[in-house]
């Protein structure tokens, strides 16, 4: 599946069309197609999938594919738990198991 | 259990028990070995037992240790040093555990020294263990202590956030020390705080694995990095437990897991289960994961159709805010599940346009497109249903009245809401209701002025209507859209030589001749060019110019090659042309008498060509029967013929046109035969192996050899999907569609598919030998015959039948007779589930046939061959 288009854009989902065209236009100044091919493809390739409110909405009432995998909820929390600390006794332990 | 240890040491033989005792020891069970050898030194306290208790005592240490049971283990180990260590493996590994238990001093201390030893692995393991329990660390080995304080004082600091003051903590650790390794977990473990992986990895690269830094490393790589390999590892997810446990978030890694175990074994029921479980941990930990993973779940529950599951979800988590009542998620369940009723899924849906009207994450704009969208949706699923072959004719009605009528509220809702003036387009052809579908597409054209599908589709409509003005504008407009575009070109000619023929007619004959000179500037295909020439002398014919009409029809028969296609189009056309009943009369007998001639290839392409054409057009015009019979004949006369590939595929194809009408029964036969030969001459045109799988399915739902079939129109397919011709194109379309029939008819309502594949395939597929067309007379004679056979005898246990009412509904061959038993029970089941009256159906289902299908005329084409040839 490819990448959640709103993420490429750094949208979030209740982006209106004129939104989404100032952040399209905003990343295509920052990701031009001559310096950062991959990023602007990224890009347009979102945008396209975006730009036409038909579309946009039919993949939000119909369709069964979500943005979400169970494997990035996961790579999410472990991102996250990360920064909190563990108790030396705690980390020790784990030495022995 | 003393009664016990009584009975063994009874049973036992007195000298037995030291080799018991070893044996215990061999399989591993220390517990009982260290008990039998305690037992063996104490009856006899030999040196060959003294040395097997030392070694029993020291390897149920190890395995006390192992199980993380460190109090028995010390236990064990000072009665191993009271008995003394004379045993060289003991002595070698005991060092390790003295470490390991804190007793190491003790033995250095009690002049042991010599037997025990020191060496560098045993210093390393002595820094580990210190680091875990700095109490504990050997005052005998310099330095060990204070170095492992060191790094409990920056594991402190780090806790602390004093990444700063860890660091330089352990500066003094040279490279060489045993603490070396602690000192680059440090630093990994302040790059992990610090979400630098690639720093955290640089450190923890360089621990030896064998070490305690390297195995506490390992769980936290796998958080830090969610690529890593070990994650799947059940030690380390033991320990990503263990670190979940003592932190405030609680198991939520471990939720996850589990989740994800779940769904990628595909089994959704267990990931509710799961999910019911760790809800609560999602939810503390943030109920945005919760959501996250709630709606991962939704969409493997909606894909799979399983609405119990759907209920299930609803009672447990929040509704994503696009579905605030849970009705589109119920709706899409239903569309998707197998027993899914439409009705229900469409009285969701239309709850679903209540909660659309004050959505609040929508904007009033994307409510009303939505509301339109969802309307939309509701017409596609009756026209979806309306495929469905079983419906009588009231519920057919019914069906396409809720379709147009949910299209009509979807584009009252949005007037320019292209995709539902197409589906209603779509749908009214295939409702055969060509003026609706026209008016549809003129709605379309009012908001899309420029929408070339529409402006074609209104062309071909005209044209087929015979209005080539109207025509022309919509194709004027397409062409300046699309001005190369070859079929707007071909429209447009065909637009000229109408507009000609309508201008003749009402004898505007210079207006008529400036259509053939523009339709002569499109640059007509060879055969259409002869085809002008005649047609433009039946305009100079009725202008009264008839030297130049005859000079026209000689050019066209000169340059055609051959008078026969010719004559036809001069014979068909005079009468549309107003030309007086002599004209046409004449060429009638001119193009007989080219028919009786002795028969050619290109003659008989062109003919077919021509006749197909009218057909295809609806040209409606008297003599058409006439003009196929004779044509016919002339065909039946082409057995010895040479043919050109192009000249067999125009044939064929008009034969198949004509055949479906039962008048044609030996057109049938004789299409079969050119269909066969054309497979085995132009194996390289798809239409003829698309055919050969059309003519199996038209044998009838019992007769049908259906792999044959699907391996028919798999080679069409594969042959059609690179060509660029529009015949070849067509195929490819139709192929696919019929791969899909008979992928499910073979999943037909008899459901004994499976049953007979072995036997069928080891006895019948054979078919091509010898014979010229891959599917031999013997094996009609065989197979006619075994059919027969068990048809009148018993149940019948060759080939699958395919679905009855799918061939029902595609207009294929239909026999009542050899269907009814599952016919008749497959109409009372659905009788009782619609609730209709049976016999009012089967009157209906009847009524709609042809009266040769109920019962009391024409036999399956096998059959009526297999009499032919009796």
């Amino acid at each position: 599946m490819s990448a959640d288009p709103y993420e490429v854009l750094g949208l979030d989902g209740g982006s209106d069309d004129a939104e989404i065209r100032r952040r399209y236009l905003e990343l295509v100044r920052q990701h031009p197609p001559d310096r950062d091919p991959q990023q602007f493809a990224a890009v347009r390739e979102a945008y396209e999938q975006l730009r036409d409110p038909e579309v946009r909405l039919r993949s939000k009432l119909f369709s069964l594919d979500t943005n979400q995998t169970i494997d990035a909820v996961l790579a999410d929390v472990k991102q996250r738990l990360g920064t909190v600390r563990i108790r030396p006794e705690t980390l020790l332990s784990l030495a022995e198991e | 259990m003393a009664t016990k240890c009584k009975n063994r040491k009874k049973r036992r033989p007195p000298n037995g028990l030291f080799q018991q005792a070893q044996r215990q020891y061999a399989k591993g069970n220390f517990k009982q070995a260290l008990k039998d050898a305690r037992l063996c030194f104490r009856q006899e306290s030999s040196e060959e037992h003294l040395r097997f208790l030392q070694r029993a005592c020291l390897a149920r240490a190890q395995q006390l240790y192992r199980s993380g049971l460190r109090s028995q283990c010390r236990a064990i180990v000072e009665d191993l040093l009271e008995i003394g260590v004379t045993e060289p493996s003991v002595q070698e590994e005991l060092p390790q555990l003295l470490v390991a238990v804190g007793l190491f001093d003790r033995v250095s201390t009690g002049g042991e020294e010599s037997s025990v030893g020191t060496d560098s692995q045993l210093l390393l393991s002595a820094a580990d263990h210190a680091v875990l329990r700095p109490d504990e660390a050997p005052a005998s080995l310099p330095g060990v202590r204070q170095g492992a304080l060191a790094i409990r004082a920056a594991l402190n600091n780090l806790n602390e956030g004093k990444e700063s003051e860890a660091v330089a903590g352990l500066r003094q650790i040279a490279r060489g020390s045993p603490f070396a390794d602690w000192k680059y977990f440090v630093r990994g473990l302040a790059a992990y705080y610090r979400n630098e992986t690639t720093e955290m990895r640089e450190n923890w690269d360089r621990l030896d694995s064998a070490r305690f830094a390297a195995r506490i490393a390992v769980p936290l790589t796998s958080l830090a990095d969610h690529a890593s390999t070990e994650r799947n590892d059940r030690r380390v997810r033991a320990m990503v437990a263990k670190i979940e446990a003592e932190s405030d978030s609680g198991p939520i890694l471990t939720a996850l897991h589990e989740l994800q175990d779940c769904l990628a074994a595909n089994r959704p029921k267990q990931a509710l289960r799961s999910l019911r479980g760790s809800r609560a941990v999602l939810q503390k930990f943030d109920p945005d994961v919760l959501s996250r993973v709630s709606q991962v779940l939704c969409s493997v529950i909606l894909r799979r159709g399983l609405e119990s599951l759907l209920r299930k979800l609803t009672l447990l988590v929040d509704p994503p805010p696009i579905d605030p009542h849970w009705n589109r998620a119920r709706a899409l369940a239903c569309e998707y599940s197998a027993e899914g009723d439409p009705k229900r899924a469409e009285s969701y849906w239309v709850s679903y346009l209540d909660d659309l009207a004050e959505l609040p994450c929508l904007s009033p704009q994307e409510r009303t497109l939505a509301r339109a969208l969802v309307w939309q949706r509701i017409g596609a699923n009756c026209v979806e249903e309306h495929e469905a072959p079983y419906l009588t004719r009231s519920q057919s009605v019914q069906l396409q009245d809720r379709a147009q009528e949910c299209f009509t509220n979807s584009l009252q809702l949005d007037a320019k809401l292209l995709s539902s003036y197409k589906a209603l387009t779509a749908a009214q052809m295939a409702w055969k209701k060509p003026d609706e579908a026209a008016e549809t597409c003129r709605r379309l054209l009012e908001h899309f002025p420029e929408d070339f599908d529409a402006l074609m589709f209104l062309a071909q409509h005209h044209i087929v209507q015979d209005e080539p003005f109207p025509a022309r504008d919509y194709l004027l407009r397409a062409r300046r859209l699309k001005p190369t575009n070859k079929p707007v070109l071909d429209l447009m000619r065909a637009v000229h030589v109408s507009a000609a023929r309508h201008y003749t007619v009402e004898k505007r004959y210079e207006q008529g001749r400036a259509e053939f000179d523009a339709a002569e500037k499109l640059n007509p295909p060879e055969l259409q060019r002869y085809f002008l020439l005649a047609r433009r002398a039946l305009l100079e014919f009725k202008a009264g110019e008839f030297a130049l009409g005859q000079r026209l029809v000689d050019r066209a028969r000169s340059e055609a090659g051959e008078p026969a296609s010719i004559l036809l189009v001069l014979a068909i056309d005079a009468g549309r042309y107003a030309l007086s009943g002599q004209f046409a009369a004449d060429y009638e007998r001119q193009w007989q008498a080219a028919l009786k001639k002795k028969c050619n290839g290109t003659s008989a392409g062109r003919m077919c060509q021509t006749m197909t054409a009218y057909q295809v057009r609806k040209v409606d015009r008297p003599g058409w029967s006439r003009h196929v019979e004779s044509l016919a004949t002339y065909l039946h006369r082409c057995s010895r013929v040479k043919w050109q590939a192009d000249d067999l595929q125009q044939v064929c194809m008009f034969l198949e046109a004509i055949s479906v009408d039962e008048e044609f029964d030996e057109e049938y036969d004789l299409l079969e035969k050119l269909v066969r030969k054309g497979r085995k001459l132009f194996p390289e045109r798809p239409v003829f192996h698309s055919m050969t799988g059309e003519l199996e399915i038209a044998n009838g739902p019992w007769e049908c050899d259906r792999p044959k079939a699907i391996a028919c129109f798999q080679q069409a397919l594969e042959l059609a999907k690179d060509s660029t011709d529009p015949i070849d194109a067509a195929v490819l379309k139709h192929a696919k569609s019929r791969l899909t029939f008979l992928g499910e008819a073979g999943l037909g309502f008899h459901g004994f598919v499976d049953d007979y594949d072995d036997e069928y395939d080891d006895e019948y597929d054979d078919d091509d030998d010898d014979d010229d067309d891959g599917y031999d007379g013997e094996y009609d004679e065989q197979y006619s015959e075994r059919y027969d056979d068990q048809h009148d005898t018993g149940p019948f246990t060759g080939p699958p039948p395919l679905d009855f009412f799918d061939f029902f509904k595609q207009g294929n061959d239909r026999r009542l007779d050899t269907v009814e038993r599952e016919v008749m029970k497959a109409l009372k089941a659905m009788c009782a589930a619609t609730g209709d009256d049976m016999e009012e159906v089967l009157r209906q289902v009847i009524a709609g046939m042809p009266p040769d299908s109920r019962g009391d005329g024409r036999q399956s084409r096998r059959k009526q061959k297999k009499k032919r040839k009796r």
